[in-house]
């Protein structure tokens, strides 16, 4: 080894015994092994003394953080890993409660949902007698028992029944009065009827295609009344349809 | 398991806060950028941490020493891209680290403040730098450097050689410079 080298390996402390007791004979007597022996000592010493260790605290307060923060997002993949199938049926089974909850109390209705059943609609008798007995019973048979009607002159031309999309049956009566006809649309399970707004506190008005509809609901059913007149016409004709 | 976790995460945080001193250190005195360093230190923290299972138990400080020295090696200095003075093909060119064999022993350094040291310090060439880093302020031995910076025993005897020779020149020029010492004294 290079004697420089060994004088630095003396003052490191990295000589074997026999090396340190040579190297050492030899700083007591060759002045320019001393000298080096001097100069490395007199670095050691500077850099051990001058050199301390910067303030670290902030640094470290902020490593201890992220390691926290680590052993959150480890314990959150823990649990999604060891859970998953867990939390995907559970997910399932909610999605499925909500379906049948929809299905079981009706869902929102658009007057255009109307429009698309008009094709697949299916004729049903029409009152046999322009009476009025008759005519209420035809109401109250086939769209609702809340039918009473009090306009004496206004009369079931013919009915129709079909089903939405999703099922639900909705029932058509073609009714007939002074001012033309108007039909009436009775959808089952449909709690709220969709783009339309309020005309008064008991009817809510929309168009059906050009003409103008007002709807209500009742009992779980919605119920629209179309016509080419005004919605105050046609809340009127549906108060008569009532006995409101 | 859960208080198994706890227990390993608060075992390493309580090794990792007595050595984080000498991390944050060495990787001041390598980066020589406070920012830099806090972010080459808390990586290297995160990276032990991760690692902490792999840990063989032995020399923690030795083992996350490496991880600051790897980190900085990988990112830092190819980031850096500047040419490294003193390349590996200086280190066999040895000189003695004492210029005059009648140099007295009054040519000290009582008068030079950290920061002056820590200036000349960073002036020596990177892989002599890190070799006095840890030998001569982190106290570790030829083996423990060794294995830190992946060299030879041999290598690591010449860059400390060269790195105090380089800083001790330093030194002495500013001294100098500054009339802490003397033409004569030398």
């Amino acid at each position: 080894m290079n004697d420089w080298l060994e004088v630095h390996a003396l003052l490191d402390d990295e000589l074997s015994s026999e090396e340190r007791t040579r190297i050492q004979e030899k700083v007591k007597t060759c002045k320019t092994t001393q000298a080096e022996w001097r100069a490395v000592r007199q670095i050691k010493t500077v850099l051990s003394e001058k050199c301390v260790h910067p303030d670290c605290d902030d640094v470290w307060e902020a490593c201890t953080k992220r390691i926290d923060q680590i052993e959150r997002t480890k314990r959150a993949e823990a649990f999604v890993g060891k859970y998953a199938w867990g939390l995907c049926g559970s997910f399932c089974v909610l999605i499925l409660i909500a379906a049948g909850y929809t299905r079981m109390n009706g869902g929102n209705l658009r007057p255009g949902d109307l429009a698309d059943v008009g094709a697949s609609m299916v004729s049903i008798s029409a009152p046999t007698s322009q009476t009025p007995s008759v005519q209420r019973q035809w109401l109250q048979n086939n769209l609702s028992q809340t039918m009473h009607p009090t306009e004496q002159r206004l009369n079931v031309v013919r009915g129709a029944i079909g089903h939405l999309d999703d099922g639900r049956r909705v029932t058509e009566a073609i009714l007939q009065d002074d001012a033309g006809q108007l039909t009436l649309f009775v959808v089952e399970r449909a709690n709220k009827v969709d783009d339309v707004e309020h005309v008064d506190s008991r009817y809510s008005g929309g168009m059906i295609g050009s003409k103008n509809c007002i709807t209500w609901t009742d009992g779980g059913n919605a119920y629209l009344l179309a016509g080419e007149r005004s919605l105050t016409d046609l809340c009127q004709r549906a108060d008569s349809l009532l006995a409101r | 398991m859960l208080f198994g976790k706890r227990n390993q995460k608060d075992a390493f945080e309580r090794q990792a806060e007595k050595v984080f001193p000498s991390v944050f250190g060495t990787a001041l005195r390598l980066t020589r950028s406070r920012e830099e360093a806090e972010d080459l230190a808390q990586e290297a923290i995160v990276r032990a941490y991760e690692a902490w299972d792999r840990f063989d138990g032995s020399n923690f400080k030795a083992w996350i020493l490496r991880i600051v020295t790897n980190l900085y090696i990988n990112r830092y200095r190819q980031k850096q891209r500047t040419p490294q003075l003193g390349s590996l093909e200086d280190e066999n060119v040895l000189e003695p680290t004492a210029v005059d064999s009648d140099e007295p022993d009054r040519l000290l350094f009582d008068e030079l403040v950290g920061a002056e040291v820590e200036e000349a310090l960073g002036k020596v060439p990177e892989d002599f730098r890190l070799a006095v880093i840890l030998s001569d302020i982190e106290g570790l031995s030829y083996q423990e450097i060794a294995d830190i910076t992946g060299v030879p025993i041999g290598t690591v005897r010449s860059r400390l050689a060269r790195g105090r020779a380089i800083l001790r020149k330093q030194l002495t020029e500013y001294a100098l410079k500054e009339g802490y010492i003397r033409t004569g004294d030398q």
